[in-house]
């Protein structure tokens, strides 16, 4: 009956655990998604210095919830979405407007993709 | 390499230690969380987690850029679902049926049951080689055989066969019986009802010698060489 008693209070943790992760995946992804296209905006009005300090605002907030996308997400896209960042930021500094903007696209896209794959659906099941 | 070098490949190398560690633990503890029967022999779904378990926890051992969430999170829904089978197991006859199934006699009073093995596709050598390796090489000195839900045999022998108890010289030798397991946590077997060739007015007659009124208050009953072992629930049960 312990046993019984422990692996219910295992599965509650384990369903809360898996509705925060959800919804802090969703969030954080959401906001890095936000801070990206207004660089990708600033780059776009050519103001570099704007999106130069963006993307600086950008990496302090990952660097603040690195450790939650550490526990939940492969380091291998961590370390994705620092290169993407790394690629705009060195766009940035050379004024190099085409590649800069694509770079933030492609870190917006890849975003937007990640936290579809931990969804309770079908697609994500089978 | 210079003293600090070192000390940063050692540091370097403990997220290894640690994330193997950390994932030991784990794996003791759900193993403990289990329950004592995993020690002993183990039922088909309590061999598919353990041999689950043992390769989830591996991944995020070897793999450091894996996070140790994706190997801790199956292994922990793998023991709530273990234990939850075996709640259900312990509850539901139906259950215990579908999820371990049902010990098979495929030898009874001396007779092999065809239909039996035909059913578990059990090879007449396979039982040969079981009584073997149970230290009965002449199938006539088996009384009865049971193939339990682990694969194991259980031989029980005929009086010719079989060893001299403290029992059989104080109340001379029975006949070979295979006993029948009328109630079991509460509930009537009708089949076994059948097979020991009682009734269940007999069956609450007997009971009521025993001071038992109901048959939910039993915990076990069996009935063999012409005895009735009956246990209540809840019965003398030493707390520590």
């Amino acid at each position: 009956m312990k046993s019984f008693i422990i692996s219910m209070i295992l599965f509650a943790c384990l369903i809360g655990f898996s509705i925060f992760h959800s919804c802090a995946l969703d969030k954080i992804t959401g906001n890095i998604i936000i801070k990206n296209n207004i660089i990708a905006e600033n780059i776009n009005d050519g103001d570099y210095p704007a999106a130069g300090a963006k993307s600086e605002e950008l990496k302090k907030y990952i660097d603040s919830r690195r450790t939650v996308l550490s526990a939940t997400l492969d380091h291998g896209v961590l370390n994705k979405i620092d290169e993407y960042i790394a690629l705009t930021d060195g766009y940035i500094t050379q004024k190099d407007k085409i590649d800069a903007f694509v770079s933030c696209k492609s870190l917006s896209a890849f975003l937007e993709n990640l936290p579809k794959n931990y969804k309770l659906k079908i697609d994500n099941i089978l | 390499m210079t003293g600090a070098g070192i000390l940063v490949l050692v540091i370097e190398m403990s997220i290894f230690m640690i994330r193997t560690l950390i994932l030991y633990l784990i794996v003791v503890f759900s193993m403990r969380l289990m329950g004592k029967r995993q020690i002993g022999e183990l039922q088909p779904s309590e061999l598919v987690v353990a041999i689950m378990i043992s390769d989830l926890a591996a991944v995020p051992m070897q793999a450091i850029d894996i996070p140790l969430l994706s190997g801790v999170i199956p292994v922990l829904t793998l023991i709530v679902a273990e234990i939850f089978m075996s709640f259900l197991s312990m509850k539901s006859s139906l259950a215990r049926k579908i999820l371990t199934g049902e010990p098979s006699i495929i030898i009874y009073k001396g007779h092999i049951n065809e239909h039996e093995m035909r059913k578990l596709r059990f090879d007449i050598n396979d039982l040969l080689e079981e009584l073997r390796m149970n230290n009965y090489p002449d199938i006539s000195e088996i009384a009865y055989a049971v193939l339990e839900t682990n694969g194991e045999i259980s031989i029980i022998p005929k009086n010719d066969a079989k060893n001299i108890t403290v029992g059989d010289l104080k109340n001379g030798i029975g006949p070979e019986n295979f006993p029948c397991m009328l109630i079991s946590d509460g509930i009537l077997n009708r089949e076994e009802l059948d097979r020991s060739g009682k009734t269940e007015k007999w069956l609450m007659r007997e009971l009521r010698k025993f001071r038992v009124y109901d048959i939910k208050d039993v915990f076990i009953c069996s009935f063999s060489d012409n005895k009735l072992f009956v246990q209540k629930k809840g019965e003398n049960d030493v707390k520590k």
